[in-house]
């Protein structure tokens, strides 16, 4: 599993990588967890991020 | 946007050392983990309608050979970066960019993994920065400010190409 982060709006963001937990939200960065190798896993991260701006991933 | 940046490199492990579960570890999540965000990505991307850009994290290994770090060369080299073009060409139809990131030697947990036994830090670091031209290693800022240039829409002409960032020393890769 490694880290999404989604980020919210236009602004650059910086956010503390260590961090992946569904519940952290800091400046606007969403972190969650992602199987990279996991078609349903990609699938329900796409479907969370419909309305967002990016998506990095981060192992 | 989608920022495919997740992989791993294990890294000092003699080709005809590496263990095939170790070599399908590292294609499964630095292949397969960016050919599914790709995927899924321009699918969204094409449904909605508006563009978007991919940048993908290759490696300058991608370009060049390291025989101890077989499985990482082998995917980045053939697994990954080159189906980059096929990439680009299949999202383009539908306004959609995807481009590609080499960092050179970053100094990183990944990156100092590949001291050898009995290394210090500061030789190692050392020995990668004099392989650049222009004497420096890049950062992890410089890698995201290569990012946002790649995914800046002022940049919409920009799609399939491979940008090392390693201080000049794959010049012209």
């Amino acid at each position: 599993m490694v880290a999404a982060f989604v980020a919210r709006g236009a602004r650059v963001v910086s956010a503390d990588l260590s961090v992946a937990d569904e519940s952290a939200t800091r400046d606007g960065v969403i972190a969650r967890w992602l199987d990279v190798t996991s078609e349903e896993s990609w699938l329900a991260l796409i479907a969370f991020v419909e309305h967002e701006l990016a998506v990095l991933t981060c192992w | 946007m989608l920022v495919n940046n997740a992989g791993i490199y294990r890294p000092n492990i003699p080709f005809e050392e590496m263990p095939l579960d170790l070599w399908r570890q590292h294609f499964a999540i630095n292949s397969d983990g960016v050919f599914l965000g790709c995927k899924h990505a321009i699918r969204s991307m094409k449904a909605r309608g508006n563009g978007g850009a991919i940048v993908n994290m290759g490696s300058g290994l991608s370009i060049t050979a390291n025989p101890d770090g077989a499985a990482y060369c082998g995917l980045e080299g053939r697994g990954a970066d080159d189906h980059q073009d096929r990439r680009a060409r299949a999202a383009g139809q539908y306004g959609l960019r995807v481009n590609a990131v080499l960092p050179g030697a970053v100094p990183t947990e990944m990156l100092m993994g590949n001291k050898l036994e009995g290394e210090s830090d500061g030789d190692f670091l050392a020995k990668m920065q004099a392989f650049s031209p222009l004497d420096r290693l890049a950062t992890p800022h410089d890698i995201a400010a290569a990012v946002l240039f790649l995914a800046d829409p002022a940049t919409k002409a920009i799609s399939g190409v491979f940008m090392p960032l390693d201080g000049g020393n794959i010049p012209g890769a």
